[in-house]
Order: structure tokens, then C-alpha cells, then sequence
């Protein structure tokens, strides 16, 4: 997939989460949208690398995106010191995914 | 903003749909220094659709997969793309064609606009921006078992909403302006078979009240000004899509609506721009016939070099 996204899933998601400052996309495969997303998080990755980046699919593992009540992809969420901070669904700019980790 | 600056390029490509990228390919098999500049990723419209199956050579194939094929092929014949580029100016009316963005300053002698169409959003505001969407190959599945309204009646609409029945909606209700939909007969026929799927013409969407878990959308005829309501827990707009060429009002030709007008030879009124796609004037916008254009639009710019 994407190198510099660590890939989550059920079983890994609460711990990552808890205890990594983060964004993280839920996804599906076949979505475009996402795809754009994933692409513009690799180029906020190369230019930010202390930012951590993580993806999880909505489809294999939708308990998760049920328990975030996740209703639309992609949808990022960005969490820091453990907690959900910001939440932004639709395709980003770089700047504007920045904009997103920086303010929350 | 990168200050790399590029002068090394033939051509540059903007825009890296079907017809971008047969440009490209074009363009590099004639050993163009090709660079094509995507400002989302490759594959443009035709990513959004479930299914194609127009294209010669597949019975049927998903729209992503076949746009992965031809950009896989693109870069094997050695054009190079940037993707997620973000464009800040295009300077195109001297004789070197520039283009600013994040990734640097390129220039060459001539230049492709590729660009193509955005899908038009719902002229309504209303705080329901979650349920209310523009690709149901990424927001579909949340609507399984759920009642659900299509706004717009062409072509598009009507093969979203099948794709949509097919997954496992509970109910479509399509809602067109006009008086007849714009979609093929066939198409209309085999949403109406689904029975999940029922049309409403002449009638106007003109209010969303979000509920706790849907919305009560107002409609309107548009004939007789009767408003009813109906319930809906999610939205796809499907209304049409505009061109890319805001920049270029004062400087390229454009039709009315914004396209921009080519000669025969995919040439513009500025010497070494060309156009190709769904970006340019014309009846029909096909993946075929956008190939065509980008075709032609790199053969040509081919003899614009060599001239």
C-alpha cells in the first residue's frame, strides 16, 4: 500500500492510537476519493516526517469505523495525547491536512 | 512553494485523465520529454465509475482499474507524472508555456490542457453536508437497507443509482427538473426493473431539514409550484459537471459554457496550447473519444516542435 502510512486494524487501532500523536484515514479500496487523500497524506508525510500516518479500511474492519461512527469516507481523524482532537471528511489539500494537524 | 525550476520538458500535460494521459503516451513514444501534472490523482472521471463497458477491448472492467492500466502504461513509456500537485499560474501566451506549482516551476514550448470536468454541487445549503454525496463507489455501502434520494436524471445518475440498487439500498428516489430525464431508455428501463427505483420528473429539490437520523426533503413541482415531502437518509447529487478553465477565461476561446474551443487539430487560438477531453467545446464525451483528442493534441504538438 503506502509505505509511509503504518496500515491499522482492529486488533491494533486503540493501541496506536492511545498512544501515538497521529492522523488516521479510514478508507475503502475502491473509493477515489480516498485514494486522492492517501496520495495527498504520503506528500504531507515527505514534507512533515515527525507526523505520524495511519490508515484503516472501513470495509474490513468496520467495527472500528462503526465505533468512530464513521458514515462517509475518507474521513480523517487526528488524535493527540490519546484523545480524537479533529475530524474532517472529503479530499484535502496539503495545506489543508496541515491545517487539521496543526489546529487540533 | 518549491523554487526548483524545470526548463527540460517538450511538453507539459495538464491533466492526467484518459485523454492526459494518451497524450502522454503519445508524447513519449515520439521522445517527447513528457511531464504530466495531475492535481488529484490519474484517471479523472472516469475513477468514480463502477463500471465501464464501452471501452473497446474489455467486455467490462471498473473504471479505476482500467485508469491504473493505461497510467501504469504511461509511465512505462517514460513520460514523468506528478500527482497531488497543487497549481498556483499558468503563463501560456508567450512562446515558452509555463506552469507554477508546489513541486517546482516547469516550462516547455508547448503544453496540453487536460483538465477535464468537476461534478457541479447542489446548489442548497444545508447542514446535512454528511449524507449528502458525489461518489457512491465511496459512500455507498452506508446506505444499504436505507432510503436514499438521486438528484439529477442523466446518464450518470441513472448508472450510480444502479450500482447503488444493486448493493443494496433500500430505495432510490430520483428526482430530475426537467420533464423527461436525460439517461438512455435502456438504462431508465433496467433502474425501473430493479423496483427499487422510482422517478420523479419536473419536480425541483428546494429544502433538506435534517431529523435526528434522515432529512425531510421538500420537493416542488415545477410546473404547479406544490410542494410535498418525502423522507431520505442520504443524498447523491449527480448534476452535471462544469470545466476546469476559470484561468483561462481571458485568455483562451471558450464557448459559453467554458469549454474551450479547439480546431480540428486540437489546437487553441494560442500557438503550441492544445486542449483534449472533457475540457474541450463538443456533443460527445466519451473515454473513446477523449482519447482521440489526446491523441491528436500530442501528434500535434509534435509537429508544432518540429516546425
Amino acid at each position: 500500500m503506502h509505505e509511509q502510512i503504518t496500515m491499522l486494524n482492529e486488533e491494533t487501532y486503540e493501541g496506536y492510537v492511545s498512544e501515538t500523536d497521529c492522523m488516521v484515514i479510514f478508507f475503502k479500496s475502491k473509493c477515489p476519493n480516498c485514494k486522492v487523500l492517501l496520495k495527498v497524506m504520503e506528500k504531507v508525510k515527505a514534507r512533515q516526517p515527525d507526523i505520524s500516518m495511519a490508515a484503516i479500511s472501513s470495509e474490513d474492519d468496520e467495527a472500528v469505523a462503526t465505533e468512530q461512527d464513521i458514515s462517509r469516507v475518507p474521513t480523517v481523524l487526528v488524535y493527540k495525547g490519546g484523545k480524537a482532537m479533529a475530524r474532517r471528511t472529503g479530499v484535502m489539500k496539503p495545506p489543508e491536512l496541515e491545517a487539521l494537524y496543526a489546529g487540533a | 512553494m518549491n523554487d526548483m525550476v524545470r526548463t527540460d520538458y517538450d511538453i507539459l500535460i495538464v491533466g492526467g485523465g484518459i485523454a492526459g494521459m494518451t497524450a502522454a503516451i503519445y508524447a513519449s513514444r515520439s521522445s517527447l520529454k513528457t511531464l504530466v501534472l495531475e492535481q488529484e490523482i490519474c484517471g479523472g472521471l472516469a475513477n468514480q465509475t463502477h463500471t465501464v463497458e464501452n471501452f473497446p477491448s474489455h467486455i467490462s472492467i471498473g473504471g479505476m482499474d482500467l485508469m491504473e492500466n493505461v497510467k501504469e502504461q504511461m509511465t512505462h513509456c517514460g513520460a514523468d507524472l506528478i500527482e497531488v500537485v497543487e497549481i498556483s499560474k499558468f503563463d501560456v501566451e508567450n512562446q515558452t508555456k509555463t506552469v507554477v506549482t508546489d513541486e517546482g516551476t516547469f516550462s516547455a514550448r508547448t503544453i496540453i490542457l487536460a483538465m477535464g470536468r468537476k461534478p457541479i454541487h447542489l446548489p442548497i445549503e444545508a447542514d446535512w453536508d454528511e449524507h449528502i454525496h458525489y461518489c457512491s463507489l465511496c459512500d455507498g455501502n452506508f446506505y444499504i437497507d436505507k432510503d436514499i434520494v438521486v438528484v439529477g436524471g442523466g446518464n450518470s445518475a441513472f448508472d450510480e443509482s444502479l450500482y447503488l440498487a444493486g448493493l443494496g439500498v433500500k430505495s432510490i428516489t430520483v428526482i430530475e427538473a426537467l420533464d423527461t430525464c436525460a439517461a438512455a431508455g435502456g438504462t431508465i428501463q433496467k433502474a425501473l426493473a430493479t423496483g427499487k427505483i422510482a422517478i420523479k420528473t419536473g419536480t425541483r429539490l428546494t429544502g433538506i431539514d435534517p431529523t435526528e437520523d434522515s432529512a425531510v426533503i421538500e420537493l416542488t413541482d415545477a410546473a404547479s409550484g406544490a410542494t410535498k415531502s418525502i423522507q431520505a437518509e442520504g443524498m447523491f447529487v449527480f448534476i452535471g459537471q462544469k470545466p476546469a478553465t476559470t484561468e483561462f477565461q481571458d485568455i483562451l476561446d471558450l464557448d459559453q459554457y467554458g469549454y474551450i474551443e479547439v480546431n480540428s487539430d486540437m489546437g487553441t487560438n494560442i500557438p503550441g496550447v492544445f486542449a483534449a477531453g472533457d475540457i474541450v467545446a463538443k456533443r460527445y464525451r466519451q473515454l473513446t473519444t477523449a482519447m482521440a483528442d489526446g491523441t491528436i493534441a500530442a501528434l500535434e504538438a509534435h509537429r508544432y516542435l518540429c516546425s
